[in-house]
């Protein structure tokens, strides 16, 4: 039987903190005036700001040190963005209290865990797509679109797995897009910024000026190469390497900052001590002391070996990607018609 | 009863475990060797090695094979011959990392070249697709 509870106050150091950062950002918004009293209240403005600027930076980054960016990344950010994906896609959502889905996400989601074919995450979409809780005619309509994509990875055979990782990126973007309806038009901007970059490190300027030499011990090109390009060694396989850069720094940022912006009821800035208090609500101290050790016990890992740790977390967040789809299918086939 | 936020948070963890239990389990062994063998006083350090398929066990040619090290002056990079071989000549003494590419394989190796040293390094090297996300 499940139930709620009330939590227990933070230990006092860790109150005094985040009472400390709240002070700082306070002091910081104060120093800056008007134009960060607009974006403070102004959430469409913030959110496009905020996009355009992960999306500069983020190129930016991708061509100085694409390969240092790859390889820390998901130390740095992999261990939070998976828990804002649970935290999104299954607590807020409410599906984590529908048992049926329990049986038809969380079964083809373990056997995809414990390194189970990617057709297997689609099984596990065609089956929330049945429970949905939609009209039939919408049922069938995603059926017919789920089976159709999973059919197109089926013929991609050994590239799958690839096509799969670099679509995941870009599937967060749209979700940032579909989250919440939009007033005005500011968030045209981070998208169109989007796209240019992502065009350009597709070109081939892009591979002359980046340096691929540069990188950490046992994740340099070879280890990015196999990774996402398949192997090949041509212009195009390097590309491949510096658009996955790219569009994962971008996937993170969108997880870890852009989401929860958007989700919330309010549409100015939380305090930290909102923040976190959130997280308690939503995850419990046990879930958030969870996602803490793993976090830190990624970046301990990471100080003896960067390369291992790189492996060992792909491998443990390979569930992620079918869980993002399964949930979006989910809140599509659900959410109100216009 | 059991928190909801905590039955969340063990069915997470399950998946986590699973998912680093899959990867024991299935993920196939590639052992790189490595193998060292003192050269004449005054001779310079090398390293040699050869990158085979795990699958079939045989040599792969132009498979890239990248070295690192503080102590050079950047990476150096190389292919494997018809043979599957490759040789790096004039190394200086230091902690290096030898990467292979194979296909969509990979795999990595640290090891340490000593004054007038000899290393073998032997990569076997799966090609199966690696988990991108």
């Amino acid at each position: 039987m499940l139930a709620s509870g009330i939590d227990p106050p933070l230990p006092r150091a860790v109150s005094a903190t985040i009472a400390v950062a709240d002070r700082l950002r306070h002091a910081w918004l104060r120093t800056l005036g008007a134009p960060a009293r607009r974006l403070v209240v102004d959430r469409e403005l913030r959110v496009a700001l905020v996009l355009s600027t992960v999306c500069t930076t983020a190129l930016i980054g991708t061509l100085l040190f694409p390969l240092w960016l790859l390889a820390l990344g998901p130390i740095v950010w992999g261990v939070p963005h998976l828990v804002a994906d649970v935290r999104y896609m299954v607590v807020r959502t409410g599906f984590s209290t529908r048992r049926p889905l329990w049986i038809a996400a969380g079964l083809p989601l373990l056997w995809l865990a414990g390194g189970g074919p990617l057709i297997v995450g689609f099984i596990g979409t065609v089956a929330v797509a049945v429970l949905a809780r939609a009209s039939i005619r919408r049922r069938v309509v995603a059926l017919v679109v789920v089976i159709t994509v999973a059919l197109g990875f089926v013929g991609l055979a050994e590239r799958a797995e690839l096509v799969f990782g670099h679509a995941h990126n870009f599937f967060a973007i749209a979700l940032w897009w579909g989250w919440r309806r939009r007033r005005e038009r500011a968030h045209w901007v981070p998208l169109v910024l989007l796209v240019a970059a992502t065009a350009l490190l597709l070109s081939p300027l892009a591979v002359r000026v980046v340096d691929l030499a540069w990188a950490p011990d046992g994740v340099g090109r070879p280890f990015q190469l196999a990774r996402l390009a398949g192997g090949d060694v041509s212009t195009l396989g390097l590309r491949l390497v510096l658009v996955f850069c790219f569009a994962q720094t971008v996937h993170y940022a969108i997880w870890l900052h852009l989401l929860p912006d958007e989700d919330r009821d309010r549409r100015t800035v939380v305090t930290f001590r909102k923040t976190v208090a959130d997280l308690r609500r939503d995850l419990g101290d046990a879930g958030l002391a969870v996602a803490v050790l793993l976090s830190v016990a990624l970046v301990a890992w990471a100080l003896l070996d960067l390369a291992d740790a790189n492996r060992g977390y792909f491998r443990v967040a390979r569930f992620h990607g079918h869980l993002e789809l399964m949930a979006a299918t989910l809140l599509l086939l659900e959410r109100p018609r216009r | 009863m059991v928190q909801r936020r905590t039955a969340i948070s063990i069915a997470v963890g399950a998946l986590c475990v699973a998912c680093a239990a899959g990867a024991l389990t299935s993920t196939p062994a590639e052992p790189t060797t490595v193998e060292v063998e003192a050269l004449p006083e005054g001779e310079a350090s090398l390293v040699v090695g050869s990158v085979v398929s795990h699958e079939d066990g045989k040599p792969s040619a132009n498979a890239i094979v990248v070295l690192q090290c503080e102590c050079l002056q950047g990476p150096r990079e190389t292919q494997t011959n018809a043979d599957g071989l490759f040789a790096f000549r004039d190394l200086p003494p230091g902690e290096y990392t030898a990467q292979a590419l194979l296909g969509a394989g990979e795999a990595s190796r640290r090891f340490e070249v000593r004054r007038a040293s000899k290393v073998m390094v032997k990569f076997s090297v799966s090609t199966e697709a690696q988990v991108v996300t």
